[in-house]
């Protein structure tokens, strides 16, 4: 598996979304997408690329696409 | 005699059972504050039981059973999932701190893991302690390795259910609302008025005497 496609897996198993949804996704922009969703996403996110976000990082994963950008600075390039 | 401990580094009841200077611990959760305890109270404590896996019941089980060399209990799902930082949610203590309070933490716990129980079960088990008896009840919803702890007659620990004034979570990995409504729910519901329970977070309460939140 690709690093965008273990990182699209970790969007598309935990949100009600298609993939053609992904590039607008925003945290709170749908429903799914909670505080609960956002634990959720994060610990597969973690798990996915071996790494452990810190507090600050994991608040600022507030898009699909800002996801990428806090991914590349922990080494993982999608 | 139970006797609660809590901690301000992680958010988490524990309890020691105690019998004629013997004791049981329930969710070490702080093991300074749990081990402490136990040396404040003069008691050999003889099993640690757990009521779930998830990293704010057994931040201090590592430090807890090295210390007084004991076995553990859990469900089989609980010890297969306190061995991984997915399994306990370790790894998103922080912000899990962060959504409680809006702040974000000083200190965050560090992502951990710990050793599989030493005792496990399927679905229910039940021992004799000290004239007292102990039965286990796997209830999933909350988590996948949740269970009840009933301690003789009337007395219930349940971990993340039946929490005062806060709604059951079931959306964290490993939760699931209908293993909750199906499962977990009707054996909620049943339990008794007048039974003392004792959750894994704020106090304790006796059942139908106060408003007690959501099931």
């Amino acid at each position: 598996m690709t690093n965008l496609e273990k990182y699209d897996d970790a969007f598309l198993s935990n949100f009600k979304v298609s993939k053609d949804d992904l590039p607008e996704l925003e945290y709170q922009g749908i429903f799914e997408w909670d505080s609960v969703g956002h634990m959720d996403l994060i610990a597969d996110l973690e798990s996915a690329f071996g790494v452990h976000f810190n507090t600050k990082d994991v608040l600022r994963l507030s898009s699909y696409e800002k996801g990428k950008g806090i991914l590349k600075e922990y080494g993982v390039e999608i | 005699m139970i006797t609660k401990v809590t901690s301000e580094k992680i958010d988490g009841n524990s309890y020691i059972i105690r019998e004629g200077g013997y004791a049981l611990v329930i969710d070490p959760a702080d093991g300074d504050k749990v081990t402490k305890e136990i040396e404040r109270l003069g008691v050999t404590p003889e099993y640690i039981i757990l009521t779930h896996e998830h990293f704010d019941h057994i931040g201090g089980l590592e430090q807890v059973r090295e210390t007084c060399g004991i076995p553990v209990i859990a469900s089989r799902e609980c010890s297969d999932n306190i061995q991984t930082v997915k399994g306990n949610l370790s790894s998103i203590s922080g912000i899990l701190e962060y959504f409680k309070t809006g702040k974000i933490p000083d200190k965050t716990i560090d992502p951990f893991v710990c050793g599989p129980a030493d005792i496990t079960f399927e679905e229910n088990y039940s021992m004799e302690w000290r004239g007292h008896s102990l039965s286990f009840r796997r209830l999933p919803g909350h988590s996948r390795g949740s269970v009840l702890i009933y301690l003789d007659e009337g007395i219930i620990f349940t971990g993340d259910y039946l929490i005062a004034d806060r709604e059951v979570i079931t959306r964290l990995k490993g939760g699931s609302q209908e293993d909750y409504d199906n499962i977990a729910l009707p054996v909620l519901e049943s339990i008794p008025e007048g039974t003392h329970i004792y959750p894994g977070h704020d106090e304790d309460y006796i059942m139908g005497r106060q408003d007690n939140g959501q099931r």
